[in-house]
């Protein structure tokens, strides 16, 4: 397959045409902080390509493989699945000069092959985005090839669809579920001719009003139920060829074969006649819908149609939508004030038209709601969180990356006591420890916790311990990782553990070590990468008390060598152990 | 009637078409409408009762039969199984190939399986309808299925603008 794309392990040389990478406008993840594996990375000229390895340098998303699917606070997929190539990151990436688009090119150096669509934009800043003048055209997609890659650094350039208008904003989307472990890039090099005049943006007419559709739906209906009376027609003469077979099948049935198709096919059958018009609208089709597959094209006026669909809506994700201003914030108020009321999931993560008033609103309607999304929405104001607070049902938030202060959370914690998951990974409070000491005051049923790269210590872990139905405890890169008293106490007592992502500690010793195998049985996922002094011994000895373990990151460890991790994977097959290197 | 009669027992089934097919009961019992039928009428073992089925003819009725005949010792779905996944890449193989006959059979089975509340054969006709769906242009759909277009142009251009968001 990838013989079909350019390949190349020569040092990178002049760009012709957009060059490397200037800016990061927008992105949905990263591993790092502070320079070290963060999305940043990516400006400029690749500095490691074409060695291969796991560089601080480069630029890392959060994730990879199969790992987070399967932990507790895993989003759980809903409605009929999207077909087609799916993608969990993104990045969006403003280059010096637009150019009409020959080839990007991706240095990728470390487990290459998670990159699955090309975007490029015909504005190129936030000042631009007003509703209906963005444009994104897809460039390129295809399947992951990260299983069919092997490890050695490559550019990667696909060939590319041409487009109409020059561009210096590419958004790329990323699949690394089958990557082994997290891919790594080195930079992005746009090629292109630049154009010779500039081209206009044209304005998309919008000439359509709602009220010709209610207007239909309500003709049909009355239709509708005037034929269901009807008999259902005898076998005619008729040829093969000629007969609707759907118009003997009684409402009801066809509305049985609907339940099977997703939001894009229900809308081709929709437009096909006003019988299918009626049918395909029905509000039962419309309970659990994922809008983020369709971020480049949900618009306004899509909101407003589906509107007429949602009323029973109890599931949805409008993640990464709106990216180019498509969708503006009163349709979104109106959506949510029409169709909020029963919504159990709202998930809205990268969302960049929702404002203080939104959440106001979502408080207000969505007193359902257990669950809600609001990763990186890094646009939004500290006290614009405060209304969640009287979300008392809420069982699981997802914050991370938002600007979101500690006492405004505490708030919230002191008045949902339901919370089940918190993610508030690499959110910047001033003490994490003061909001640990709250979870622990009255958050008993949290049962998944990330505190990734956050400025927790032993003290709020201590305190955290006191929420004995943890199942997932991600203390990766905080303060906490250093002192080796507060995470054995987390152990002893939170012995439901199934995750545990002890990332950069370097105090992990055998004691830790023996601590976690007699303390958590059920344990499946374990990250000590950057332990330096943990014995080949007490890890041994851990894998075979925990023996539910399936993943454990040996990354960085001093004893752990290839030839050692080599020897343990042979002995404990049914463990994936992760070995990271740099060379 | 006893647990007995219902796995050892045989049942006369009269087609639209006026042919009488006799099925044991252990393989008829998939549907829930004959089923209750027999559980409220009492009938009995060798009984000569015939069960009138105005609605299926004895093709399809034969194509019925053959269906439950190989489903009969499934595991039956429970109830709370409609709120799982609606998935259409699940259809087992045999009923794939079962599947494979002309369009006007397919919806005769989909009534049939309504009429006599089979809801495995109606769950995986429903799926095989839906896969044939996936996919198209509202314009292909139509000359699938041999859809009749009703819409004044503008009534479908309005719609089509509407939906717009979902083509790729």
């Amino acid at each position: 397959m990838h013989g079909l794309f350019n390949y190349s392990t020569t040092s990178p040389v002049s760009i012709p045409g957009g060059g490397f990478v200037k800016e990061v406008l927008n992105y949905s993840s990263e591993y790092g902080r502070f320079q070290a594996y963060t999305v940043s990375n990516i400006v400029g000229e690749p500095r490691r390509y074409p060695k291969y390895g796991d560089f601080v340098s480069s630029m890392v998303l959060r994730t990879y493989g199969k790992w987070w699917k399967t932990a507790p606070m895993a989003s759980k997929p809903f409605g009929v699945p999207h077909e087609g190539v799916e993608s969990q990151d993104f990045l969006e990436v403003l280059f010096d000069k637009q150019v009409y688009p020959k080839e990007v090119r991706f240095y990728e150096t470390y487990n290459p092959g998670c990159i699955v669509r090309i975007y490029a934009c015909n504005s190129n800043h936030d000042g631009d985005f007003k509703t209906g003048e963005i444009r994104w055209a897809l460039l390129w997609q295809g399947p992951p090839q990260s299983k069919e890659c092997i490890a050695e650094s490559r550019i990667f350039s696909p060939p590319l669809n041409k487009i109409d208008f020059p561009t210096n904003l590419i958004r790329v989307e990323f699949d690394c579920q089958y990557s082994d472990y997290y891919t790594e890039l080195d930079g992005i090099a746009l090629v292109g001719t630049e154009p010779s005049s500039k081209q206009t943006v044209e304005d998309r007419a919008l000439g359509f009003t709602i009220e010709n559709t209610c207007k239909l739906l309500k003709q049909v209906s009355i239709e509708q139920s005037a034929k269901k009376e009807e008999k259902v027609s005898p076998l005619s003469a008729a040829k093969e060829q000629d007969i609707d077979y759907f118009s003997r099948l009684p409402i009801e049935t066809i509305s049985k074969i609907l339940i099977y198709l997703g939001l894009k096919d229900l809308c081709s059958i929709a437009c096909t006649n006003t019988k299918f018009l009626y049918l395909a609208y029905d509000p039962l089709l419309y309970q659990e819908i994922d809008l983020q597959p369709f971020w480049v094209s949900l618009d306004d006026i899509a909101l407003q149609s589906l509107q007429l669909r949602t009323q029973n809506l109890v599931k949805t994700s409008f993640s990464w939508t709106g990216a180019g201003g498509q969708i503006s914030e009163s349709v979104f108020h109106d959506f949510i004030s029409n169709s909020g009321s029963n919504l159990e999931v709202l998930r809205l993560g990268c969302c960049r038209f929702i404002t203080c008033e939104t959440l106001q609103i979502i408080s207000k309607t969505c007193t359902k709601l257990e669950e809600l999304d609001l990763q990186a929405c890094i646009h939004l104001k500290p006290s614009s969180f405060l209304p969640i607070k009287n979300l008392v049902k809420l069982k699981k938030l997802d914050l991370y990356r938002c600007s979101i202060t500690d006492t405004i959370l505490i708030e919230i914690l002191a008045n949902c006591a339901e919370i089940e998951y918190l993610n508030i990974g690499a959110t910047v409070m001033t003490s994490m420890d003061a909001i640990a000491i709250q979870l622990g005051k009255t958050c008993h049923n949290l049962k998944a916790i990330d505190l990734w790269r956050s400025n927790i210590t032993t003290k709020g872990l201590i305190a955290l311990s006191d929420c004995k139905e943890l199942l997932e405890v991600d203390i990766g890169w905080t303060k906490a990782s250093k002192e080796l008293h507060g995470i054995i106490h987390l152990v002893k007592c939170c012995v439901k553990l199934k995750k545990l992502f002890l990332t950069f500690c370097p105090v992990s010793n055998p004691e830790l070590m023996n601590s976690i195998a007699n303390n958590l049985h059920g344990l499946e996922q374990l990250d000590l990468l950057g332990s330096q002094s943990l014995s080949v011994e007490s890890i041994e000895n851990m894998f075979k008390k925990c023996q539910k373990l399936k993943f454990v990151d040996l990354s960085f460890c001093r004893h752990f060598t290839v030839e050692v991790v080599d020897t343990l994977r042979k002995s404990y097959t049914h463990i994936d152990i992760k070995r990271s290197f740099q060379d | 009637m006893t647990e007995a009669t219902l796995t050892s027992g045989q049942i006369k089934l009269e087609s639209s078409d006026g042919e009488t097919v006799t099925v044991p009961l252990n393989v008829i019992k998939l549907s829930a409408t004959i089923k209750t039928m027999i559980e409220d009428l009492g009938i009995e073992e060798d009984n000569d009762d015939v069960v009138p089925l105005p609605n299926v003819t004895h093709v399809i009725l034969n194509k019925v039969i053959f269906w439950c005949d190989h489903h009969k010792d499934d595991i039956q779905p429970s109830e709370d199984d409609d709120n799982k996944e609606k998935r259409v890449d699940d259809i087992d193989p045999w009923d794939k190939e079962f599947l494979k006959v002309d369009q006007g059979t397919l919806f005769e089975l989909i009534q049939a399986a309504n009429y006599l509340d089979i809801k495995g054969l109606l769950d995986v006709t429903c799926k095989t309808v839906a896969n044939m769906i996936r996919g198209k242009t509202p314009e292909e759909i139509r000359k699938t299925f041999n859809i009749k277009n009703d819409f004044t142009p503008e009534e479908e251009e309005q719609i089509r603008k509407e939906n717009a968001w979902c083509e790729e």
